[in-house]
């Protein structure tokens, strides 16, 4: 039995169709990355797997219990930081967190100490006494993520936690993310940036209009396209000959020259790119400008749909 | 239970920091019922009641047996206070005095008024109105009652025969006449005290708008989608919510009530208990309309601006801002929260027709009752529709 585990679940608002017959599960310990464009229905996932949102067909367990049948006791259990902040601007962070926790059960001297430590971690300690009127947005997205971790929940979810952030902020976050991780929490994280979930998950699922269109770790899914990288190169003076000898070479799955540039499909191994180097100048031909562009999760899902992650 | 105490402490503590609220809250109502009830005092005949006596013409044409009783009726000392009759000769004299305004209103009796009604059939006299029409309002009020009275000796007629017209004279009950009307029109109340209480109440109602829009704020700011995720159940969030208005605004209500009794010198008279019970009713009805409100409307602005337009209306329907005695209004503020609670705590505050109040107040007991059940059937809808 894993710790999260969804079942053909299906929602719709009126008559269509925003999460279809999804099935995933996620163990204990794993930060898991939801990866999908804007209107995929990582949201609404998200929503009824916190008993938020009830779903219409399927079931969600959590820990062997049905989101449906025991949502309280499953609620306890989960800490959501939502894709909008969620903090009352006219109470201080610490009251914030404190108002959270109380509702979480936490009293007495363990509430305390436990709101020290919630805003201890996103950094705002020092700040706790002011009112989020007075912040900047990347430290709202931290108090945000303060009033859902200071219950110790078993399950973090986080839903696009860094959109719309200065760099700085983002890694602060992304870093207390990988940290409640390490400190026993699994953790679910929802991101149309392709570079943050393959920096911090240890398995990612992709959704595209409702449905999981692939899942595994970051690994599984690359060798699903094959690994191959693509050179760009700028020359000058090109010759057919060395055409023809980067053709036949076994690693090089694809040729192509206009205009003086040249693109190339290689498959990666230890030497292929010293061969090309030695092809092209044993006849000549120079090179102005050069650019490899390594296999990600964005080629997945262009070679998936046909469309690429962000518009 | 400890969820619901927690959300109406934070309920509380938010308000209270919102200085343009708490404003509202307490300086308008005491600032309003201080500026409306010193501006209009003059329009209310306070407690030094002499009201200077309405002048009716009366065109008597009917020579039957309710001619002696009419005529004890205008006489009698209480009627006379308010109103002077003068008997004229002829339709024409009547209208010319109406014209010159030496009386208020003419009153034609026809010749076959007593035989109709002696023997049970309808009566019909004719009132023609000056252009004062308070006058007029005192006048139709006192000719009223004495038909009712008319009337009552119709029935008793109708039961037991002519003979039981003599024993059922209506003069006989005159005074109690007089007594009711004045009564009935709260006419004994000082423009602060009737100010105060339909005061009370418009900021009572206004209480109810403060929960909506802390319900649509919440709701726009996904603090209460915090809370559902959160290990607590819809009643308890929303009940939460509702108390801490509910627990600010009986703050509010003892903070007018003694700061008027203090300051103002408002008489809130005897029955606070029961007083204490309209504004808890109308607190209850006004938060339960507002949750209803905010599951109809989708944003804090609409649902803002609904709410105090219905308010502002039935205040003013009710005659909580001017006060109308003509019936038509009277009709229209019967469907008004403002027409039961006010009236209910009017009576009370002066001690006089106090069975009428009860049954006022029974009237908005079961307003509140039923406006509270609506809002729980549709509750879950206000944290599940627009999320
Ligand atoms: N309350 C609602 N009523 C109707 N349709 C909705 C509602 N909420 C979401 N949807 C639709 O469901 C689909 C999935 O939305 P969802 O918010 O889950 O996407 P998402 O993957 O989280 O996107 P984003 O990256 O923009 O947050 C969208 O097409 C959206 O229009
Ligand atoms: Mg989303």
């Amino acid at each position: 039995m894993s710790f999260i585990e969804l079942d053909h679940v299906l929602k719709r608002y009126d008559t269509k169709i925003t999460v279809n017959h999804l099935s995933l599960t996620i163990e204990k310990g794993e930060v898991f990355g939801l990866l999908g464009p804007n209107g995929a229905g990582k949201s609404t996932t998200i929503h009824m797997l916190t008993g938020l949102l009830p779903y219409d067909q399927g079931d969600i367990r959590i820990g062997g219990l049905s989101v449906k049948k025991s949502t309280l006791d499953i609620k306890r259990q989960i800490g959501l930081v939502p894709q909008e902040l969620a903090i009352y601007e006219t109470l201080t962070a610490r009251e914030n967190v404190t108002f959270f926790g109380r509702l979480y059960g936490l009293s007495g001297k363990l509430l305390r100490e436990r709101v020290d430590e919630a805003l201890d971690f996103v950094g705002l300690r020092d700040r706790a006494g002011d009112k989020p009127a007075s912040y900047s947005g990347g430290m709202k997205r931290r108090l945000n993520i303060a009033c859902a971790i200071m219950h110790h929940p078993e399950l973090i979810i986080m839903d696009e936690p860094t959109v719309g952030i200065d760099p700085q902020s983002r890694n602060h976050i992304l870093e207390s993310i990988k940290k409640l991780n390490e400190m026993g929490s699994t953790v679910i994280y929802t991101s149309h940036y392709m570079e943050e979930v393959e920096a911090i998950s240890t398995r990612v699922g992709i959704m595209d209009h409702g449905q999981l269109i692939a899942c595994g770790t970051k690994e599984e899914l690359l060798d699903q396209i094959g690994r191959d990288e693509t050179l760009f190169m700028a020359t000058q003076d090109m010759k057919e000959r060395a055409l023809e000898e980067l053709q036949q070479h076994a690693h090089i799955r694809s040729v192509q020259f206009r205009e003086n540039q040249l693109e190339l499909l290689l498959r990666p191994s230890d030497t292929v790119l010293q061969d090309i180097l030695f092809i092209l100048s044993s006849h000549e031909v120079k090179i102005t400008s050069f650019q490899r562009v390594e296999p990600n999760l964005e080629t997945l899902f262009l070679s998936l749909t046909g469309r690429s992650l962000r518009d | 239970m400890k969820n619901i105490w927690h959300v109406m402490r934070n309920e509380l503590l938010q308000i209270t920091r919102m200085r343009s609220v708490l404003l509202i809250l307490f300086i308008m109502p005491l600032l309003l019922i201080f500026v409306l009830g010193s501006a209009l005092s003059s329009q209310f005949k306070a407690e030094d009641y002499v009201p200077a006596p309405a002048k009716l013409a009366v065109f008597n044409e009917d020579s039957g047996q309710m001619k002696a009783p009419l005529q004890q009726f205008f006489a009698n000392d209480q009627v006379r206070e308010i109103l002077q009759v003068t008997e004229v000769q002829s339709e024409e004299e009547m209208n010319e005095r109406i014209e010159l305004n030496e009386v208020d209103g003419g009153l034609v009796i026809p010749a076959s008024f007593s035989k109709h009604i002696m023997s049970g059939a309808s009566s019909e006299w004719t009132y023609y109105g000056g252009s004062n029409t308070s006058a007029n309002d005192t006048i139709k009020i006192l000719l009223q009652k004495f038909t009712d009275q008319a009337t009552q000796t119709q029935a008793a007629v109708m039961v037991l025969g002519p003979q039981a017209a003599a024993v059922s004279a209506p003069v006989d009950r005159t005074s109690q006449v007089v007594q009711g009307t004045l009564q009935d029109n709260l006419y004994n109340a000082s423009a602060m005290e009737y100010y105060a209480g339909s005061m009370l109440i418009m900021f009572l109602l206004f209480s109810g708008m403060s929960a909506a829009i802390g319900l649509q704020k919440e709701r726009e700011n996904k603090t209460l989608q915090r809370i559902m995720v959160a290990p607590v159940t819809v009643a308890q969030a929303l009940l939460g919510k509702l108390l801490g208005v509910a627990v600010l605004s009986m703050i509010q209500c003892s903070v007018i009530i003694i700061f008027t009794w203090v300051v103002y010198g408002v008489n809130w008279g005897e029955h606070l208990g029961a007083i204490a019970i309209i504004c808890l009713c109308t607190i209850v009805a006004a938060i339960s309309l507002a949750a209803i409100l905010a599951v109809l409307f989708k944003s804090s602005k609409a649902v803002e601006s609904v709410y105090s337009s219905l308010v502002t209306i039935m205040t003013f329907l009710s005659g909580g801002m001017i006060v109308f005695v003509g019936d038509q209004m009277q009709t229209v503020g019967q469907f008004t929260l403002n027409y039961w609670a006010a009236g209910a705590i009017l009576r009370f505050m002066l001690n006089v027709d106090t069975s009428t109040a009860w049954n006022n107040l029974y009237v908005l007991i079961g307003i509140a009752v039923a406006l509270m059940a609506g809002a729980m059937l549709i509750s879950r809808r206000v944290v599940t529709l627009h999320e």
